[in-house]
């Protein structure tokens, strides 16, 4: 489960954005999982990203504002473990 | 009259097969230019590869450079290793800058007598598989670009000084690699027929051929000192066919042999020697064979919990020493300990005659079909599971430098199921364990005729140690970090 709080520079919540989730492990040759993140509460999101193995992954954030910019962050999760 | 005493006779069924033989494929190869033809596609690849590892994406996933290097290059190499021969080393790409570097540079010297063994290359073997753990180059677009410009860059240091083939004889750890696979290689450089090369005074597959009435060669001869004749098994020949274009007879071909033939015997071999007399040839036996559990062992979930562990043990928080006190294990104590253990069970039960390091040296080369068969359970696991990827990386790519020519880039593709890959994988470890099995039971056979059993015991123990060390590891889950010592 991933919660993102989206703001703009003067942290003001930005709310009605689309936000694609890709996760992909650190080596080549892995499928990367896809998902999406709804929003919950103003500026607030919630997805799901079922990341099927251990080790290191990389989750781009695919977000395009309600004004139609659009944004691309990495979040770096190492050591993912086995549930 | 006896029918056992007539002599068999030769028909052409019985004959080798000989992939010249067939049209086109014949041709090409016979054609003196077949390898830089051969080398030019994949040089292009090098540089594209070179290129997207340094300026395209960060994430090894999405770029060339390392799904290419670690999925699809290594396991093309082993698989051809296994069905063909030592057909990379003929169109590595490497060899094609040296040889346009030695139009306009011209080494001048012999490579140095001390290191005209494997040591040099052992130990570089080695060290490509500690840094290949330590950097974790499989995560590093940007490293594996590095590593490619080194190798092109030690190749034409090495070769800029040294004459002949001395990189691929001397240093080359890919080079090594490829020799010893391509003992379970299906088909051999070899002459048809050793009556034309007695009758034979040129040598030119040696020699080179020279013009006619002139000592300049127009075409080399074998570069890594192997005379046709006497040349036994695939050890050193990287499949350049040089000595195909000189042999003014067309008396060498690429023939059909029995995989693992040539670790059976022990005769003197042009270039080489003996195999038994080689220790350094038997240490790179050790590496390629104990390299590749160790290899596998680096990409599942124990290994993290042994490096925390030892961490803790030794107050080491840093991974290099960590890493290195592995690899000694491995690489150095466990082969020592177990063949070690194996030739003095021999010499005592068996009543070898052979002393106790010649023993371990001789049987160390019936490990190598069940270390291949752990590189083609390795290798071929993420080659196939990760097969399609090329196909949404090289879109990306095109798409990125703003030539969308394939189309959107369609991540989703991947490979086969892991569940189908493992059962090939499997199914190599046990090619791998039959052929050790076979291999030490031959050279237990040839050591003690009447002790064979006794002899071949102690091998196959030690084969089934790895081959269950080898199974234990492919049901391990995977799991691949680039932070070893996180915890």
């Amino acid at each position: 489960m991933l919660n993102l709080r989206l703001s703009d520079s003067s942290a003001k919540a930005i709310t009605g954005a689309q936000v694609a989730l890709v996760g992909d492990m650190s080596h080549a040759g892995m499928a990367p999982v896809f998902g999406e993140a709804n929003e919950i509460k103003p500026g607030q999101y919630q997805g799901r990203l079922n990341l099927a193995m251990a080790g290191d992954w990389v989750i781009l954030l695919h977000i395009t504002t309600a004004g139609g910019q659009r944004l691309e962050r990495q979040i770096d999760v190492n050591s993912v473990r086995p549930n | 009259m006896n029918p056992s005493s007539i002599p068999a006779l030769e028909t052409p069924e019985s004959l080798p097969f000989d992939l010249m033989r067939i049209p086109g494929l014949g041709h090409l190869f016979r054609w003196r230019y077949a390898r830089p033809v051969l080398q030019a596609p994949l040089l292009v690849v090098s540089v594209i590869m070179i290129l997207h590892g340094l300026f395209g994406p960060t994430l090894a996933p999405k770029n060339l450079a390392t799904t290419l290097s670690w999925l699809h290059f290594r396991g093309v190499l082993v698989l051809v290793l296994l069905c063909a021969g030592n057909f990379f080393c003929l169109a590595c790409p490497f060899m094609l800058v040296r040889q346009a570097a030695r139009r306009f540079i011209k080494p001048r010297f012999d490579w140095p007598r001390a290191l005209r063994n494997k040591w040099l290359s052992v130990g570089l073997f080695a060290l490509i598989l500690f840094t290949y753990e330590l950097f974790d180059l499989w995560s590093s677009p940007w490293w594996t670009a590095w590593l490619i410009l080194a190798y092109f860059f030690t190749v034409l240091v090495v070769d800029g000084f040294f004459k002949h083939a001395s990189f691929c004889k001397f240093v080359c750890p890919i080079g090594q690699f490829n020799f010893v696979a391509s003992a379970l290689s299906p088909f051999e450089v070899k002459v048809r027929n050793q009556d034309v090369c007695t009758r034979c005074h040129t040598l030119d597959c040696i020699r080179g051929r020279r013009e006619p009435g002139s000592e300049l060669v127009i075409i080399r001869g074998c570069e890594l000192a192997l005379y046709q004749p006497r040349k036994v098994g695939n050890m050193d020949c990287t499949f350049c066919l040089d000595c195909v274009h000189a042999c003014p007879h067309d008396n060498v071909g690429i023939l059909s042999r029995l995989p693992g033939s040539e670790l059976l015997a022990d005769p003197i071999r042009s270039g080489i020697g003996y195999f038994s007399r080689r220790k350094d040839l038997a240490a790179l036996a050790i590496v390629f064979t104990f390299g590749a559990l160790l290899n596998a062992f680096g990409m599942v979930s124990p290994v993290y919990a042994v490096e925390s562990w030892l961490g803790r043990l030794l107050h080491l928080s840093h991974e290099a020493p960590v890493l290195g006190i592995i690899f000694a294990v491995f690489l150095i104590l466990e082969p020592v300990v177990l063949l070690g253990a194996a030739a003095w069970v021999t010499r005592v039960w068996a009543g070898s005659q052979r002393a106790w390091l010649p023993l371990m040296v001789r049987y160390t080369y019936g490990l190598v079909p069940m270390g291949f068969g752990m590189w083609l359970a390795h290798y071929g696991f993420h080659f196939l599971t990760g097969l399609y990827t090329i196909v949404p990386v090289t879109q990306s790519a095109f798409a990125n430098i703003g030539w969308p020519l394939f189309g959107e880039p369609q991540w989703s593709l991947t490979g086969f199921p892991s569940n189908i890959v493992q059962v090939i994988e499997i199914g190599f470890l046990l090619l791998g364990f039959a052929g050790s099995l076979a291999v030490t039971y031959g050279l237990a056979e040839d050591d003690s005729p009447t002790k064979t059993w006794q002899a071949f015991i102690p091998w196959a123990t030690v084969g089934l140690v790895l081959w269950s060390a080898s199974m234990w590891l492919i049901f391990q889950p995977m799991e691949m970090r680039a932070t070893m010592m996180s915890g």
